[in-house]
């Protein structure tokens, strides 16, 4: 009785611990971008902090191409961006605010250009806000800069979040890519985009 | 031992001795609830929570998906949809947090009982917090938001599908038809028509009342669309049950220990532990008539929450006697052992483990707030000034009946979300930005 008593005790020992030999954690997920080697920390769920990384790349790239292409002295005025849609394509919940507080952030940060973000969702609002920002006369400009005729001008930009997912026996490898498009106000033709694409390494 | 180690050996104590009055607390919220006293069961529960979990952190309860998941839908009802928004969320953090396998709890489950453990939501429920979750964003009109999370409880309801036994498949059905038809709604809103045809498609299969041609309809850009969800009822609770089989399996144990002149154990004719469900008469649907510009339909049940409740824990129930005969097993050889060193020390220890055996409850944790079905009801209209009138036929004389305007554009949606708590209490939720006059 002794001997099966033992062998039922480790029987049910080891199944319990074979079944389940981890704790809980909060999780965290790696950043394994290619080109990047530093492996940042980041929270499992995409949000804040990716967003943050990506916006401040994606809008340098973007500035620097228009600076480079118009030699534009911001000293007339600095470029204005309108955020008219933030098209979240991937199932991450990610609140409109906090995306708003973020690129604005990046753009004082950046300095050469400022941001305002329209209320897509309410059609009126943005019609509004479109109208007040169309005829500003600060910012009554082409992108398309005219030489000697520098004023401040200012952009449309639609932001798209797309996710594509891998996984191997232990970790999930999420791809995040924005893509940030930038339009000419009075044309509505697309002038430039750029992305970015975010690599997290997910324990599973 | 580590500390973490500690820490939740002393989590599992703790919760042992809080977990009768943990629900005793949820009762009592959950009467408040269904009384119509929505302010006040929000209070109460927010108390709850910040004794619990203070300052939000979901990891120190182990109780953190229920409460955080009931005040979410509490706030829902009451249309704070601001705070239901966060409580979602971290509800669905707690979900993932809870969703990760520990030692410690597995340990403490077969030896103590199933409640000592964390509760990770059942899959039903991991689906609909989702869908809540979207529906609270789409009363915010947040549909890009909403979209993702219901592509979320989508990606969730294929895992879980894989996950179950080939053979289970024709018996057992993971697929949640209203996720899937309010992703299908918003797909179709963003234009995707394609894929919106796809999901339709597999509502029609699993409900059978939503044909794909009522839904798709070309220039739906002129149209407007009106969806009136019916929040019906309360969903069966658990309760604690004793499987009968198990004691005729124990009697027929001790029969053939006793033939081997080992003498019997009174503590295994206590039987093992399984959760039940359980509906009071009050908390089954209403019949639910919504009446637009003078024409009255009766709303179709997308989902019967109850009998999907029931399904997955004829599914899981399995698992659950599994660990209890394990237990069990645990139990009777620390009686057999005593009783091989002294056969007084045996009858004592036998004595305590029938004590434990008839304290051992079945976990009853669940997501009390959900309703017992959902129907729903889809309009086309053209842009302009449209009354809606809802009437709820009660028991006796009882009937509620309210009208209200609403102005909608072309290419609007309105999701309109009526919450029949009890015989008595009918709530409806109408997004502010389209009732007339504002």
């Amino acid at each position: 009785m002794k001997v099966l008593s033992y062998t039922v005790l480790a029987a049910l020992t080891l199944a319990s611990t074979a079944t389940s030999c981890n704790y809980r954690s909060i999780r965290t997920a790696q950043d394994i971008t290619p080109g990047n080697y530093f492996n940042e920390k980041l929270d499992w769920r995409y949000g804040a902090g990716d967003i943050r990384i990506q916006t401040t790349k994606i809008n340098t790239i973007l500035m620097d191409r228009w600076y480079a292409r118009t030699a534009y002295n911001c000293q007339y005025g600095t470029p204005r961006i309108i955020i008219t849609d933030i098209d979240n394509c991937t199932d991450c919940y990610i609140s409109s605010e906090m995306i708003r507080d973020i690129i604005e952030s990046a753009a004082i940060d950046d300095g050469r250009y400022t941001v305002v973000v329209g209320n897509g969702c309410d059609e009126c609002e943005l019609d509004a806000l479109m109208n007040k920002n169309l005829f500003h006369p600060k910012y009554s400009n082409s992108s398309q800069l005219l030489p000697g005729k520098a004023l401040a001008p200012q952009f449309l930009a639609k932001i798209r979040l797309t996710k594509a997912v891998s996984s191997d026996n232990w970790y999930d490898y999420e791809d995040y890519r924005m893509t940030v498009t930038l339009y000419d106000i009075e044309t509505q033709v697309a002038i430039d985009s750029a992305w970015d694409v975010l690599r997290k390494q997910v324990c599973r | 031992m580590t500390s973490r180690s500690l820490r939740n050996i002393t989590l599992i104590l703790l919760s042992l001795t809080t977990a009768c009055s943990s629900a005793h607390r949820q009762q009592e919220v959950i009467s408040t609830y269904q009384q119509g006293y929505l302010a006040p069961a929000d209070e109460l529960l927010s108390e709850q929570i910040a004794h619990e979990m203070p300052q939000n952190a979901y990891w120190k309860s182990k109780n953190a998906v229920t409460l955080l998941l009931d005040r979410a839908t509490i706030r829902f009802t009451e249309g704070d949809t601001s705070h239901a928004i966060q409580d979602y969320d971290l509800a669905l953090q707690a979900l993932d947090y809870y969703g990760q396998d520990s030692t410690i709890d597995t340990a403490g489950q077969l030896l103590f009982e199933d409640g000592c453990g964390a509760y990770c939501g059942s899959n039903l429920e991991q689906i609909l917090a989702r869908v809540y979750f979207a529906l609270t964003l789409l009363h915010q009109g947040d549909e890009n938001n909403a979209c993702a999370l219901l592509r979320q409880a989508e990606e969730l309801q294929q895992r879980f599908q894989q996950s179950i036994q080939p053979y289970l498949k024709d018996h057992f059905c993971n697929d949640n038809a209203l996720a899937k038809y309010l992703l299908a709604l918003l797909l179709e809103y963003q234009d995707d028509t394609s894929n919106a045809a796809i999901l339709y498609q597999q509502v029609q299969e699993l409900n059978g009342i939503l044909p794909v041609d009522l839904n798709l309809c070309t220039e739906a850009e002129k149209h407007a669309t009106l969806v009136i969800i019916c929040h019906n009822g309360n969903v069966p609770f658990k309760i604690s049950d004793t499987c009968p089989a198990s004691i005729a399996s124990a009697l027929a144990l001790e029969m053939i220990l006793a033939s081997q002149d080992i003498r019997p154990a009174y503590s295994s004719f206590t039987g093992i532990p399984v959760p039940a469900l359980c509906q009071q008469w009050p908390s089954c649907p209403l019949p639910t008539t919504i009446s637009l510009d003078g024409v009255c339909t009766p709303l179709s049940p997308i989902l019967d929450v109850a009998a999907a409740a029931y399904n997955e824990l004829e599914y899981k129930k399995p698992l659950i006697v599994a660990r209890g005969v394990a237990r069990f097993l645990l139990r009777r050889t620390a009686v057999a052992f005593a009783e091989g060193q002294d056969p007084c020390l045996g009858a004592l220890v036998d004595f305590g483990i029938f004590i434990a055996n008839a304290s051992t409850k079945a976990d009853t944790r669940s997501w009390r707030t959900l309703p017992s079905s959902i129907d729903l009801i889809r309009y086309r209209l053209a842009p302009g000034l449209h009354n809606i009138g809802i009437a709820v036929t009660g028991y006796g004389n009882n009937r509620y009946e309210e009208q209200c305007c609403i102005v909608l554009k072309a290419h609007d949606l309105c999701v309109i979300n009526i919450f029949n708590i009890h015989p008595h209490v009918t709530i409806n939720l109408i997004p502010t930005r389209f009732l007339k006059g504002e």
